[in-house]
């Protein structure tokens, strides 16, 4: 199956999972879980459930929790590179004369963006919550041969040609993950609206456009 | 099977006491239905009298029987409910609330960290500034090279 590329709204899910359904996604992700399972460890200051119960709860908390693949994985990306510091720079040279100034920079050592997530599944019984189960979604980009275009203090485009992206869903605090995924994807990101670079000590500025 | 006992034992009871005053009327005139009046300081009277008290009581037992009354044997087992107690209900709610499908499962998303840096190098980059003019005639391209970023 040809990679995915990376572009606005593109998913963990699909970058990752092919498209993977959520039973799919389940049934991956069993393996994995802990030999109690996770409602009977929640669970446990509750009075005893019968395993079947136990079983189909977890099928529910594991349906649900591949929801969270589901979030646009191009922001993280583009908001750890927006912190690079030849890309302030170039944000800063770009918004000194933004008449038709495009900065097109090109980095030169490999770069690493990290994103953590940590969302939450809470059990409740009317309105109330009895249990909580915590994930962590951990994507890590490594950018090689990337350029990002600039103009007017935001970033317009992002080009890489290989790209390296790491994802992993987890269960807080039990290890192995329940899902980890690496491959290589190219990055053709045109990015609208175009996203800001945060300058240091300066506020309150309007998103460029080109 | 106790109370038929207890009702046997007060009917034995006052028929016992009704001999036992009787003969001391036995050598006299009396005839309770001819001359009562001759039977004065018998017997016979407090005979009648234990008689009647005996029924009285054997009375009072068969109706305490007959209405379940207080429950004086604890070796009798109790009737059971003729519908649900209280208690009984709320057992009934929690075991409704531990069902799986009156669990609810909620997902709350947070906002992601993020962080960047380099790998393997200082985080050089260089660029090049496009400036391009609209006047028709000339066009400018200017490169700059940076060092570390």
């Amino acid at each position: 199956m040809a990679p995915v590329e990376l572009r606005q709204h593109t998913t963990a899910r699909a970058a990752a999972f092919d498209g993977s359904s959520n039973d799919q996604l389940a049934a991956r992700m069993t393996p994995n879980l802990p030999s109690g399972g996770i409602a009977a460890v929640n669970l446990s200051r509750q009075r005893p459930l019968p395993a079947s119960t136990y079983r189909l709860l977890d099928s529910r908390i594991l349906d649900t929790a591949a929801q969270f693949l589901d979030e646009d994985i191009s922001a993280p990306l583009l908001s750890g590179l927006s912190k690079y510091r030849a890309l302030e720079n170039a944000a800063r040279e770009s918004l000194a004369k933004p008449a038709g100034a495009e900065v097109v920079v090109t980095l030169i050592d490999p770069y690493e963006v990290t994103s953590t997530q940590r969302p939450y599944l809470a059990l409740v019984v009317d309105d109330n919550e009895i249990a909580r189960v915590t994930f962590q979604i951990t994507l890590v980009f490594g950018m090689f041969e990337t350029s990002v275009a600039i103009r007017r203090g935001a970033i317009e485009w992002v080009d890489c040609n290989a790209c390296a992206l790491a994802v992993t869903l987890s269960l807080v605090g039990w290890d192995p993950p329940l899902l980890h995924r690496k491959l290589q994807l190219p990055v053709r990101l045109p990015v609208r609206p175009p996203i800001p670079i945060p300058l240091p000590g300066e506020h309150g500025r309007s998103p460029g456009r080109g | 099977m106790k109370r038929l006992r207890l009702l046997l034992a007060a009917l034995g009871l006052s028929f016992v006491v009704s001999l036992v005053l009787a003969p001391p009327a036995a050598g006299d005139n009396c005839d309770i239905f001819i001359s009562p009046e001759d039977c004065q300081n018998t017997g016979w009277t407090i005979g009648v009298i234990a008689t009647l008290a005996g029924g009285v009581a054997v009375a009072t037992v068969a109706s305490t029987a007959s209405t379940g009354g207080s429950n004086g044997d604890n070796n009798r087992p109790l009737r059971p409910p003729t519908a649900p107690t209280a208690p009984a209900l709320r057992a009934n709610v929690r075991d409704r609330e531990l069902r799986a499908e009156d669990i609810a499962i909620r997902a709350v998303p947070n906002a992601p960290f993020t962080a960047g840096r380099p790998l393997g190098g200082t985080g050089r980059a260089h660029s090049i500034r496009l400036e391009a003019n609209r006047d028709p005639g000339w066009q400018a391209v200017r490169e700059v090279r940076r060092g570390p970023g």
